[in-house]
């Protein structure tokens, strides 16, 4: 069974928090096993990254830049794959929310395309999050696990 | 695990409902995947069921589960499964709520009246137990504890075929415990029932709900100590020493008795091997 790793920042409004359970609610539903990590509580370990199949990456839009702990996962990936671990190629799927412009969204992507392989559109909302981009979430999750599966 | 919490004063949002009908699990199949229905309430289906129950959350869901009559109209969309056939075909958390949910309402449906004063129970308000609505006795959810135990001897496992096996397989030694006694005593006494041998150095394993209706397996690994195999035979067909790579068949991958082999064979293998790659190496006279 295959496992993904929902890594997510929230905190003042939890609007990430509810995409980054969309998207898990997506996985499970597929068949796939969810674990879910918000970095704004506690910092990715490279073994809880390690082990899985894949993952889902969510921020907010903080100064049109992604959340700092965000950042911080890309700094630590960057130490994991210069210390020879394979950190590259995991399908990942990606998701934000913003108050407004969203500019985040291309400095978001360019960590993500140094290091994975983008599966679908990353999914955008604005606040409050409307029943759309849920729906684009759990279609997302599940999107990604038939990918996995059918590997 | 599922993290419990407080039910939502009102049904508003999809949800994960474990419904039962039976004994078996409504779920929803697309193609190769099989899934729980995401439904705010049963009625959208149809249902309407005589037994419900809040469960807690799963990344930010709620779940229940309940149960309908079997001659109750079935929803066209859905398909009835045993627990058994889902393993490994649902997602594991889901498959772990389901195990719960079923222990649950297999529960509430012998504690409809109190053991004690007879009169109707209903489930507690913080739905940790049945209250009777009579004497206010409260009944708690009833698991049964069992111990499984690998006994090994010489580099061999003990497996037997039990008489009330379903199907023509080898397992490991089972049985409930008994009031009165402890894990330890239990795993003797059921060792010496069944086969008639001692055992020594009982160590902790693992554990696994088995909710088939009510049981908690307790697993464990144990050394033949003294005696020679005589079977109790209203339990046991047949039993005997097997080699880890000849071994008959075993039971399926859902069972703590798969894991417990499957462990034995794979940690026995590899010793072999190391042993035979330490003393091949040792007549090298390059080295």
């Amino acid at each position: 069974m295959k496992t993904i790793l929902v890594i997510y920042h929230s905190q003042q409004f939890g609007n990430t928090k509810i995409l980054a359970e969309e998207i898990a609610s997506g996985i499970l539903y597929a068949g796939g096993a969810v674990e879910l990590i918000n970095t704004n509580e506690r910092r990715v370990a490279m073994d809880d990254f390690l082990k899985v199949d894949a993952i889902a990456l969510g921020t907010p839009d903080y100064y049109s830049y992604p959340a700092g702990t965000i950042k911080t996962f890309f700094d630590d990936l960057y130490l994991w794959d210069k210390a020879g671990k394979p950190v590259k190629g995991k399908p990942a799927v990606l998701f934000m929310s913003h108050g407004g412009g969203g500019r985040a969204q291309q400095p978001f992507e360019n960590f993500v395309e140094r290091f994975f392989q983008r599966v679908g559109e990353t999914v955008t909302s604005g606040r409050p999050i409307g029943d759309e981009a849920k729906k684009r979430c759990f279609e997302l999750g599940k999107e990604l696990l038939l990918k996995l599966s059918a590997v | 695990m599922i993290p419990s919490s407080d039910p939502p004063s009102a049904k508003t949002e999809p949800a994960w409902w474990f419904i039962f009908t039976a004994h078996k699990l409504m779920v929803v199949e697309e193609g190769v995947s099989i899934s729980i229905p995401l439904i705010v309430d049963p009625a959208s289906l149809g249902l309407l069921p005589f037994r419900e129950r809040y469960l807690g959350t799963l990344a930010g869901r709620h779940c229940y589960c309940a149960e309908v009559a079997e001659n109750d109209p079935f929803p066209s969309k859905m398909v009835l499964y045993g627990l058994r056939y889902l393993y490994g075909r649902l997602s594991k958390p889901l498959y772990a709520i389901a195990m719960k949910a079923m222990h649950l309402m297999e529960w509430e449906g012998t504690t409809r009246y109190c053991g004690r004063c007879g009169k109707e129970m209903a489930t507690a308000e913080d739905m940790s137990a049945r209250k009777c609505s009579g004497c206010g006795m409260m009944a708690f959810p009833r698991i049964s504890p069992a111990v499984i135990v690998l006994v090994e001897r010489d580099g061999q496992v003990l497996l037997a075929r039990g008489q009330r096996f379903t199907a023509n397989f080898y397992s490991v030694l089972a049985g409930f415990v008994e009031p009165g006694e402890t894990l330890e005593d239990t795993i003797h006494r059921e060792i010496e029932e069944e086969v008639g041998i001692k055992v020594k150095n009982v160590r902790y394993f693992g554990s696994q709900p088995w909710p088939f209706p009510d049981s908690l397996m307790i697993g464990f690994t144990a050394e033949y100590l003294s005696g020679e195999i005589k079977i109790d035979k209203t339990e046991i067909i047949e039993a005997g020493w097997f080699d880890p790579g000849k071994l008959p068949t075993v039971p399926g991958k859902i069972s703590i008795a798969r894991r417990l082999i499957d462990w034995f064979v794979e940690t026995r293998l590899q010793e072999k091997t190391q042993v035979e790659t330490y003393v091949g190496r040792s007549y090298d006279p390059s080295e």
